[in-house]
């Protein structure tokens, strides 16, 4: 178990730091630069400019300057937004991000759980039929049609919620559920599948004729099985649901890390790219973290069976 | 089960039967259609803004008077082949990628494999963003961005069934005969995994048309006038309260294509790999 987090820590940080890498070569391939769309300035104050922000320096020091700079989050002043730095702008967007993200999650998991396990417990019946159905309709909507529809039914109809902005403390609601409802459609599916198969296994038929309840003999000893390839998927869809959150946060007017990404690339404000690029990349690795752990918890095999 | 009584298993589902239909019915509208319309995408009828059905307009016009109908239609083209073309790219290099990790085995496959563990973990959307704003908003590069991102699956699909493979018989008898590595590859392997890769391919189509509505979405797709599904959706979400037919016309299209294709999807891999369908 030990060894298994201590391989995924290993892993994970070779994968921020080729992240960090990689974005900083695509920026650096990209024509222009972060100064270009200002007015003219005279040629020695633009050098000033340019070396105070270390860009005179050769590409693999200035590669080496910015992966240095993340992993001890000793952020530089931003390029592009004066007077506040790339930690400022990342500390004050980051949670909005993080709780879209994680509340969208757990969204997800409340509402596919249960379907997915009433619709195995009641296979090939109406309810089964109706949650694959609406489960196979969900997984084809993308989260652009999703989350203006929310909007206008809970902002504009109903005046539950407010549809736009991030002033209110229940404006992550329909950001989060956008998210939460798309994603629940893949965790039904997959934790009907699960139980459904744990379920026709000789141990669950031992437990049966031992005379368990059939609500023990679920809970206790099936879903312990069946929610691993919930679990598994779960580890890849954390980058999906980033990716949602950076529609849903456009969609919704909120200011999370997404708009900073897109607007930092577009304008070349490297510092806040390579960060913006990086935090998402921690964030991935430690939700995959999360969830080998909870795997390998839950069958002691798993952490046996790895290196 | 013989090829025949397997073919007539292949659409024996209901709903896969009805997905196929529908898949077929949507792209010979979107390759037909346009040309039978009386509007172009980009004709503006300037008396009638944002409106709803008419006989003229079956399903309204949008902000600038354009016909919605003929609209959804063409932008349903740029859809598919942004689809088509970037499921392309992801399985040239899925395929290239698994079976040279699956002939090469220990070492090689190792490292191969464990490259595609760590990509898996990348925040994708990021890079595909980045390559989209460092080379320019052109459309060849939208499909091959996202076929970039997109082959990890396929790669660990393919890598599997070649490690299968090449163990068999035949590739034995093959390699008795004296056949080189490559002659192996391409004239034994490679129809054998054709099945399976076909079926992946189509499994990747829907996640390709969602990533390229979704860079549509965030105006670094496809640009105006020239519209897709995701352009499409975005100004309709713009102009929701106005106009809701806009959404509505585009989203469906959307929706009922990707169903559709999800079931064309699934009835292949029944057909090519019946053991992994459920």
């Amino acid at each position: 178990m030990l060894a298994l987090i201590l391989s995924r820590l290993w892993q994970g940080a070779f994968v921020v730091v080729g992240v960090l890498l990689l974005t900083f070569c695509l920026l650096r391939l990209a024509p222009g630069g972060p100064f270009d769309g200002e007015r003219q300035v005279p040629e020695h104050i633009r050098r000033a400019q340019v070396a105070a922000y270390g860009l005179d320096r050769s590409l693999p020091e200035q590669a080496l300057r910015y992966v240095w700079q993340f992993l001890s989050f000793d952020f530089p002043p931003s390029l592009r937004l004066p007077g506040r730095s790339v930690g400022e702008v990342i500390a004050a967007s980051a949670p909005v991000s993080a709780l879209i993200g994680v509340a969208g999650l757990g969204i997800a998991l409340a509402i596919g759980l249960p379907l997915g396990v009433a619709a195995a417990l009641a296979a090939q019946r109406a309810l089964d039929r109706w949650v694959m159905a609406l489960s196979a309709l969900l997984l084809c909507t993308p989260t652009l049609v999703l989350g203006p529809l929310l909007g206008q039914w809970f902002g504009l109809k109903l005046r539950w919620l407010n549809a736009l902005g991030w002033e209110d403390p229940l404006d992550w609601v329909l950001p989060a559920l956008t998210l939460g409802l798309i994603h629940s459609a893949s965790i039904a599916r997959l934790s009907r599948a699960g139980l459904r198969e744990v379920l026709s296994q000789d141990f669950i038929r031992t437990a049966r004729a031992k005379g368990l309840g059939e609500r023990a003999v679920v809970w206790r000893h099936a879903m312990r099985l069946a929610i691993l390839p919930t679990l598994n998927v779960l580890g890849p869809s954390a980058a999906a649901l980033l990716t949602g959150s950076m529609v849903v946060e456009t969609v919704f007017s909120v200011p999370g890390l997404g708009q900073h990404f897109v607007g930092a690339a577009i304008n070349r404000n490297y510092e806040l790219a390579m960060a913006t690029a990086g935090f998402y990349a921690v964030l991935i690795v430690l939700f995959n973290l999360g969830v080998d752990g909870l795997c390998a918890w839950l069958d002691p095999r798993i952490g046996r069976r790895q290196p | 089960m013989n090829q025949r009584q397997a073919l007539r298993h292949l659409f024996s589902s209901c709903t896969h039967r009805l997905g196929c239909l529908v898949l077929l019915a949507v792209v010979l509208s979107c390759v037909v259609g346009p040309m039978l319309l009386a509007d172009g995408p980009n004709d503006q009828d300037l008396a009638l803004r944002a409106s709803g059905p008419s006989a003229r307009h079956w399903l309204g016009t949008d902000a600038l008077g354009r016909d919605l109908l003929a609209r959804v239609l063409v932008g349903g083209r740029i859809s598919l082949l942004v689809g088509l073309l970037a499921t392309a790219v992801a399985s040239v290099i899925g395929v290239a990628y698994g079976m040279v990790a699956g002939l090469a085995g220990r070492r090689v496959d190792a490292i191969m494999m464990r490259v595609v563990d760590v990509l898996y973990a990348f925040p994708f959307m990021t890079f595909v963003i980045l390559l989209v704003v460092v080379f320019g908003r052109r459309f060849e590069l939208i499909f091959v961005a996202i076929g970039a991102v997109e082959w990890l699956t396929m790669a660990r699909v393919v890598r599997t069934q070649v490690m299968v493979l090449r163990d068999l018989d035949f590739v034995n008898a093959a390699r008795c005969l004296g056949a080189g590595r490559w002659r192996i590859l391409v004239r034994h392997l490679l129809p054998n995994i054709a099945g399976t890769a076909v079926v992946y391919a189509s499994l990747t189509v829907p996640g390709v048309m969602m990533l390229e509505a979704t860079l549509s979405f965030l105006g670094l797709g496809i640009q105006p006038p020239d519209a897709s599904w995701g352009v499409l959706i975005s100004e309709g979400a713009d102009q929701m309260a106005v106009n809701p037919w806009q959404l509505a016309s585009a989203g469906a299209a959307f929706i009922l294509t990707l169903w559709s294709l999800g079931q064309v999807g699934d009835a292949l891999r029944e057909y090519f790999d019946p053991r992994q369908a459920r």
